[in-house]
């Protein structure tokens, strides 16, 4: 099919005009700064994930490039391997998760019902988005792993582990200060002074919560991604 | 029902509409604008990605909608306790007891403005 040089256009400007109503929205609902903190903790969140994805060789993002003229990527904003527009995507499907389900539709759930949801949710979007991104090459899977629609099943596993967790380390860290379980004995050794007041956002406990996750969420996606190839390809 | 509650009532429904409306844009880029050179139709004949994208479209519709909806619900109850009788006679009361009054000495109480009370809820 050929390539329309207006397709990563439409998605990079389009992109940076959603990021920038949810970041309104956000601000309006929780306030300047902790919207601002939710964003950036996004990009630190995706930002080496996705790079890490693009090393290894599961898709590349220069499907666009030498469109253009020679030298030209493909897009006009980029953090490393990955274009802006990707992050901003990230962060709009995370924040939008979190307003419609933490603050709307399951107000009196748990906080791991809502982040769930959530994650289930972009798993929904991404299942609309993703046969047609990769057919337009915005983005081009060149994993041998099993795939449906064009698009490997573990693509799926990840867009819900990352929006999943995302939400519930702003929860726990952006939007509240609670211990997660699991990080606190080491939370407690590193952060003996400077116990956070309720109401302030700990920014050394933020980095350390999304370096820490993401590395859980790096090596669980690796391995899981073996399995689901072998009981693709060998048991079904 | 304080006025603050009614206000973030109303603030939440704003927001709602404006985030859902940034998830209908996202289904309309990459279903309509993307979609045109029917890059979709690569993912079966057309009967298939027809049901396909609607079996992954609706989920998003309901969910945006349900939030919209409850929304809305909730600034319109909000902003109907705020009018209630009895709330009416709880600002009616606040106004008939403000400490400003005794303490100048004026010694009685104020009639209250009805209208005005109602009006500010």
């Amino acid at each position: 099919m050929p390539l329309s040089t207006f397709s990563p256009v439409i998605a990079e400007l389009g992109f940076v005009v959603l990021a920038a109503c949810v970041f309104w929205a956000g601000c309006k609902r929780f306030g300047k700064w902790p919207t601002t903190v939710f964003f950036l903790g996004s990009v630190l969140w995706t930002g080496p994930l996705e790079n890490f994805a693009v090393i290894r060789g599961a898709y590349t993002y220069y499907g666009y490039a030498s469109q253009v003229y020679h030298a030209y990527p493909g897009y006009l904003m980029w953090l490393g391997l990955l274009p802006f527009w990707i992050v901003l995507g990230w962060f709009v499907f995370a924040m939008s998760g979190f307003l419609i389900f933490h603050d709307v539709l399951l107000t009196k759930k748990r906080a791991l019902v809502q982040a769930a949801a959530s994650g289930l949710f972009a798993v929904n979007i991404d299942l609309m988005m993703d046969p047609i991104a990769s057919s337009n090459s915005l983005w081009m899977w060149l994993t041998g792993s099993f795939k449906v629609f064009g698009v490997p099943i573990f693509n799926f596993l990840g867009w819900f582990l990352l929006i999943f967790v995302y939400d519930l380390i702003a929860w726990h860290t952006i939007f509240h200060s609670k211990p997660m379980r699991g990080l606190d004995v080491a939370e407690r050794a590193i952060f003996r002074k400077g116990t956070p007041v309720d109401e302030q956002i700990h920014s050394g406990r933020l980095v350390f919560r999304i370096i820490a996750l993401e590395t859980v969420v790096i090596i669980l996606l690796t391995v899981s991604t073996q399995l689901i190839d072998y009981v693709a390809y060998h048991v079904v | 029902m304080t006025e603050s509650s009614e206000a973030e009532a109303a603030q939440k429904s704003e927001v709602t509409r404006v985030i859902t409306g940034v998830i209908f844009a996202v289904l309309l880029i990459f279903l309509v604008v993307l979609s045109i050179g029917s890059p979709i139709v690569t993912i079966g004949n057309e009967a298939e990605s027809m049901a396909y994208s609607v079996l992954v479209f609706l989920p998003v519709v309901v969910v945006c909608v349900l939030a919209i909806l409850k929304s809305a619900r909730a600034d319109r109850a909000s902003s109907l306790t705020q009018r209630t009788p009895g709330s009416l006679v709880g600002s009616l009361a606040k106004k008939t007891v403000r400490p400003a009054d005794s303490d100048q000495g004026k010694g009685q109480t104020q009639p209250p403005d009805i209208k005005e009370s109602a009006r500010a809820g």
